[in-house]
């Protein structure tokens, strides 16, 4: 411990014992500041959320030491929300308990109060008491965001969390997601397989390679907000991004 | 012009709803029909099998000397009695079951080996331990509906989506939260199914319960008419033991849709 970063992941590998052994991944080292957006980009199957799950604390069987404010993670966490690629909602709660959902031990009074807050912020005022069932996908994930959200956690993990999202969706949910991190200033972990998405939202871009999964490069991504992704300065990102993936690399 | 295509479309709703209708009774109106017939021609022994009209006259009267409805009553008594002990325990335990490896690797065994042995096979049994009282019924009645409850709310427990056990876990929901707002909504469905499947089941072991050893209830009923050549009075119980049925999953099934609205 030399310096004090906000979160620092030393040495992490995690291997699958199963039929066949795999090493999701091997040797991942970096450190994060406090209120950083880091993006996680890599082809399929190359560990990213294997990664996010250890260092959201869900997955405790790996080597290695991830450290989040000074503490060793070992179990998931109040103070850290996760988002999915599936909303994983409970369909047989309408949109308010899904929120409330993560709440324990909250007057009534105030819990109705801060679940609201959250739907509010997410743009769902008007489906409150709708079921699972009612809402379109980009909504779904709306309310998967503001269960992730309501505890206020200080790091929030996002597992390609608008991948399922058609094209206007995802870039509006983007958008929503830069303004609700605004104001909070979370420290943001997202991983994604889309350069473009990587490239808008990020501070840093960690790109990964695969088999065994591991850190190919730290990509510093310090362009101002709001970001133009027809800017000279987005293509140049991009471009650097594209190139660590495909310059020398034999694809599988 | 769009008015005349809805008037239409309801037009076209309420015939096709009327056809579902006519579906639903007409085999059974044309078989009775067909029935009634041949019991009038003579052709069917009105001993072996009295014709529908005799069926109905009959039933009209042991409504009226309220022997239907007290066998009816007492026999329903037992099965609901029965049937909510079976219910309750299988739902619990099954419910445990389903959330422990160890309880269910430790009980699994047992459980695989009692539920193909026929509720009626503990008949015997049953006497020996319980006489010919109420008990004996109700305990009959119980193992009828339990077993079967149990695999179905075991199975629809594990079944339970990893993902949202994943999620469960990330939120750090505690355990009993868990339990009665993820993993028994999870199984809702399989549970009905098990309650319906179990329902029927009951039913079935209090009339054969009836049928050996009792000296009231339908079953006993239906027992006591084959002794006096009385055909009528049989096939009477045997229906109403038939609607009762029906009626009573009827209603879980309504139960069902009330509780399960997410679907
Ligand atoms: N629970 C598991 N059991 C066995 N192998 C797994 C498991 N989870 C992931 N893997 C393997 O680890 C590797 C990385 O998976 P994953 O982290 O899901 O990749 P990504 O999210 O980048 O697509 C893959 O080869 C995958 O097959
Ligand atoms: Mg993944």
């Amino acid at each position: 411990m030399t310096n004090k970063a906000f979160i620092s992941v030393e040495n992490v590998s995690r291997v699958f014992t199963g039929e066949n052994t795999v090493t999701a991944i091997q040797d991942v080292s970096f450190t994060m500041n406090k209120g950083e957006f880091l993006c996680i980009v890599g082809q399929s199957g190359c560990g990213k959320s294997t990664l996010l799950r250890i260092m959201a604390g869900i997955d405790p069987s790996h080597e290695g030491v991830v450290s989040i404010n000074g503490e060793v993670v070992k179990k998931p966490d109040k103070t850290r929300g996760v988002v999915f690629q599936e909303a994983r909602l409970l369909d047989w709660m309408n949109v308010c308990s899904n929120v409330g959902f993560p709440l324990q031990g909250m007057e009534k009074d105030a819990k109705k109060k801060l679940v609201e807050e959250y739907v509010t912020l997410v743009g769902l005022t008007d489906f409150k008491k709708s079921y699972p069932r009612e809402l379109s996908g980009g909504m779904a994930q709306r309310v998967s965001i503001a269960r992730a959200l309501v505890n206020k956690p200080e790091v929030l993990f996002m597992d390609e969390p608008f991948g399922a999202l058609d094209y206007m969706t995802k870039i509006n949910m983007q958008n929503e997601l830069l303004r609700i991190r605004e104001k909070s200033r979370m420290t943001v972990i997202f991983v994604t397989h889309d350069i473009d998405e990587a490239v808008y939202l990020s501070d840093r871009i960690l790109v990964m390679s695969k088999n065994p999964g591991r850190i190919k490069e730290i990509i510093d991504n310090p362009m101002p907000r709001p970001r133009d992704r027809n800017s000279e300065a987005f293509l140049n990102v991009r471009k650097q991004v594209y190139d660590c993936f495909f310059i020398n690399n034999v694809m599988d | 012009m769009g008015k005349s295509i809805s008037y239409k479309k309801i037009f076209q709703n309420k015939r096709q709803k009327a056809l579902h209708g006519v579906e639903y009774v007409g085999l059974v109106i044309v078989l009775i029909a067909i029935w009634q017939t041949a019991s009038s021609l003579g052709w069917l022994n009105p001993l072996t099998l009295p014709s529908p009209a005799k069926i109905v006259e009959t039933f009209i009267a042991l409504i009226k000397k309220g022997t239907l409805l007290t066998n009816l009553w007492i026999s329903s008594r037992r099965v609901l009695t029965g049937y909510a002990i079976s219910a309750v325990s299988a739902v619990v335990l099954g419910v445990i079951m389903g959330l422990s490896p160890h309880f269910k690797r430790m009980t699994d065994l047992i459980v695989q080996v009692m539920k193909p042995i026929p509720p009626i096979s503990w008949i015997p049994l049953v006497i020996l331990w319980f006489g010919i009282g109420e008990s004996g019924k109700v305990f009959l009645i119980f193992i009828g509906g339990f077993f079967t409850i149990l695999v179905n709310v075991v199975d629809g427990i594990r079944r339970i989506d990893v993902k949202l056990v994943e999620l469960s876990n990330a939120m750090v929901i505690p355990r009993m939260k868990y339990v009665f707002q993820v993993v028994i909504p999870y199984a809702a469905p399989n549970i009905f199914t098990g309650l319906r499947v179990g329902l029927g089941q009951s039913w079935m072991c209090v009339v054969a319960a009836e049928l050996v050893a009792s000296s009231t209830g339908l079953g006993y009923m239906i027992m006591y008419a084959r002794q006096f050549g009385q055909t009528d009075v049989v096939i009477v119980g045997m229906l109403t033991i038939g609607i009762i049925g029906k009626v009573m999953d009827s209603i879980l099934l309504f139960v069902e849709k009330r509780v399960i609205r997410w679907k």
